[in-house]
């Protein structure tokens, strides 16, 4: 949802700045474009207004650069010793700081871009970048102001659909029992999904940080319950590497398929805000641990808490359907 | 990840820039920024699979080029300007790296009187300098890579532990530090973050370094799920009663469990381990035979009462962090004896 987002500001963007460069007498439209796109989707997660100052700041370390490049570019010499430094102090935000990674590489980029443009006039490269800067500047103050409930509702989408790839993920395993053949390739799927999910739940702390007190407030409780929602899902995959015999898994190979069509049903009605209907019964699963995991298996005690984690999530799922705030 | 990597790594960027421009100056076929931006492209592959991700951009960055190239030859300026904003704008759906080629088919799109293959010959100049610059000045050295960043993630994993210890047993100021401890440990899992060693996933990794490592960090990552499970179980407080119970023998085992971390680290670090450390097996029999005790003889699964099955997750959670800290260990030594350590 955010990636859409993204996808549409940049086609706006683009369209406005490519009417505006056909009507526009300056030669250099291409930095015009250029820019602009560039600086887009420009969001290093901060607020509306830091946004804006830092994509400023970007637009006019880009012209500085290119007119330090032209400044240079008489001597081949001095050239690469001026890039041989900007590509240092690029690469090393880069790994320092990786949210900074794709600013500093497009200065960079643009200042090699422009060190073979040495026929392109100063004033007009210089009119063209700031054009497309406050092009950018503008159009933001009408595509970018989210509110903050918003912001929690596209990554709350983004949340919901992470976890349920993972969970998916993990009843694979065990509905296809050839995770022992095959650790390696689960284990990187595993890695990236869990990734996902982690990855939107640390944006949602950072937005708690940046919402005003009164309203971080309100959103608190529901991020803490989605963290704890995490850990129940994770909790499923232990299994894994729990039991020894996977052929185990298939005497229970329906339960199974029906506890992970649940969830995944549960998550589709939580994503709709709807809420999680209580008609699924774990019984049978129950009276097969009963009648025959105890039996036919080694470790019975890691089934009883499969089982009961099971239930767990369930039993979240259910209550997170019932909160009103992202409502 | 240590700032001298950080620096030497810079270093090898630049230096390859700076290469590609002295180079490009003298030698290039076209315009002279597609030998350097296919230098400082190439430099952007994987730290320890220099070779085969660096080749892989460089086909990618061809592609892109050529591509573009061929369609600039026969499309008017505005068609031109106009697919190049329409890839930028499709590209912003994906991850930063399209971005960066989306940008560089733009540029490929722009007017030129250079023919393909005088592109292709700058293209594969700067690439070549790319890859072999990332080849010998300062090359990443998989192995020291990947233990610095396996010591720092025991040593989060050991303050984790800790802190989750002490919020099972209710200490106080428990609950605020192992929310501290976990989302430190967190963001660090993130697909970004510069210090957990995802590059040992991606194809090109040398054969003999490969089962090792992911091994290894298959194991590793295991250890952050059950850490995860016992701070879901740590959040519903057990009663006074049970606490008391579980205090003696938990904080033993937890004690002896970060001794193994210690000398993980240790021995990452090629230290000598201080003192041997214990395989955990009798610490794990006695909070077994705790847990055993605290848990009705007739509990089953129709039970009801959580407080049970939360006691048997802990158990089989210590049971599977003991198994994996072993594995681990084990890992270990086996590395050790091969180099002599």
């Amino acid at each position: 949802m955010v990636r859409i987002k993204q996808v549409f500001r940049a086609i706006v963007a683009g369209a406005l700045t490519l009417t505006v460069a056909l009507f526009w007498k300056n030669p250099e439209k291409i930095w015009l474009i250029l820019s602009s796109l560039i600086l887009i989707n420009l969001q290093i997660e901060k607020s509306f207004f830091k946004n804006q100052l830092f994509m400023l700041v970007v637009g006019i370390l880009i012209l500085v650069n290119i007119c330090v490049v032209h400044f240079f570019g008489f001597y081949i010499f001095l050239l690469a010793g001026y890039l041989f430094t900007t590509t240092f102090f690029s690469a090393y935000t880069g790994w320092k700081y990786p949210r900074y990674f794709y600013p500093a590489f497009m200065i960079n980029l643009l200042g090699i871009f422009a060190a073979a443009s040495m026929s392109a006039s100063q004033m007009n490269l210089a009119e063209a970048i700031l054009g497309g800067v406050v092009l950018v500047l503008i159009l933001r103050c009408f595509l970018w102001p989210t509110t903050f409930r918003s912001e929690i509702r596209v990554l709350y989408q983004d949340y919901c659909d992470a976890l349920q790839a993972l969970q998916k993920q993990i009843f694979e395993i065990y509905l296809r029992r050839d995770y022992v053949e095959h650790t390696y390739l689960y284990e990187k799927e595993l890695h990236h999904k869990r990734f996902a999910v982690l990855e939107v739940i640390n944006r949602m702390r950072i937005l708690l940080i940046q919402m005003p007190p009164k309203l971080s407030t309100h959103y608190i409780g529901l991020v803490n319950r989605l963290d704890c929602l995490i850990e129940a899902v994770i909790v499923l995959g232990s299994l894994r590497y729990e039991i020894r015999d996977f052929s185990t898994l298939e005497v229970c190979e329906k339960e199974l398929k029906a506890a992970m069509d649940h969830i995944a049903d549960a998550f589709e009605k939580i994503k709709r805000y709807e809420p999680v209907a209580e008609d699924f019964s774990m019984e049978s699963f129950e009276m097969l641990y009963q009648t025959t995991l105890q039996v036919v298996t080694n470790e019975p005690r890691v089934y009883l808490v499969f089982i009961h984690n099971i239930k767990q999530l369930l039993a979240d799922l259910k209550n997170l359907s019932l909160i009103k705030e992202v409502v | 990840m240590k700032p001298t990597f950080i620096l030497k790594r810079s270093y090898a960027q630049a230096l390859a820039v700076f290469l590609a421009v002295i180079v490009s100056y003298f030698y290039s076929f076209s315009e002279k920024y597609w030998m350097v931006l296919s230098a400082l492209v190439v430099m952007q592959a994987a730290i320890n699979v220099p070779v085969r991700q660096g080749m892989q951009q460089l086909l990618i960055f061809l592609l892109v080029v050529v591509v573009g190239t061929y369609v600039s030859s026969f499309a008017s300026f505005f068609q031109c300007l106009l697919l190049g904003v329409a890839v930028i704008c499709l590209a912003t759906f994906f991850e930063v790296k399209a971005w960066i080629f989306a940008i560089i088919f733009f540029i490929a799109l722009l007017p030129t009187s250079y023919a393909i293959q005088a592109r292709i010959n700058d293209i594969g100049i700067g690439g070549a300098i790319g890859i072999l610059t990332n080849l010998f000045i300062f090359p990443a050295r998989a192995d020291v890579q990947f233990r610095n960043s396996v010591i720092y993630f025991v040593k989060l994993y050991s303050r984790y532990l800790s802190a989750i210890d002490d919020y099972l047993l209710q200490k106080e100021t428990s609950k605020e530090l192992v929310l501290k401890n976990k989302i430190e440990l967190e963001s660090v899992l993130q697909n970004d973050s510069t210090e957990f060693p995802s590059w040992v996933y991606q194809a090109g990794l040398s054969a003999t370094l490969r089962p090792g490592h992911r091994h290894f960090l298959i194991m590793t990552e295991r250890l952050s799920e059950i850490l995860a499970s016992m701070h879901r179980i740590a959040r519903h407080p057990f009663s006074q009663e049970i606490v008391k119970r579980l205090e003696e023998p938990l904080t033993h085992f937890v004690r002896e469990a970060q001794k193994i971390l210690a000398a993980m680290s240790a021995v990452l670090a090629l230290n000598k381990m201080d003192q041997p450390v214990s395989d955990l097996k009798e610490e794990w029999i006695a909070i077994e035979k705790t847990i055993n005790d605290l848990i009705p003889v007739t509990f089953d699964i129709s039970d009801q009462e959580p407080v049970y099955f939360r006691l048997i997750s802990l158990l089989e959670d210590l049971n599977d962090l003991r198994h994996t800290l072993i594995n681990l260990g084990n890992s270990l030594q086996t590395a050790c004896s091969k180099l002599g350590i």
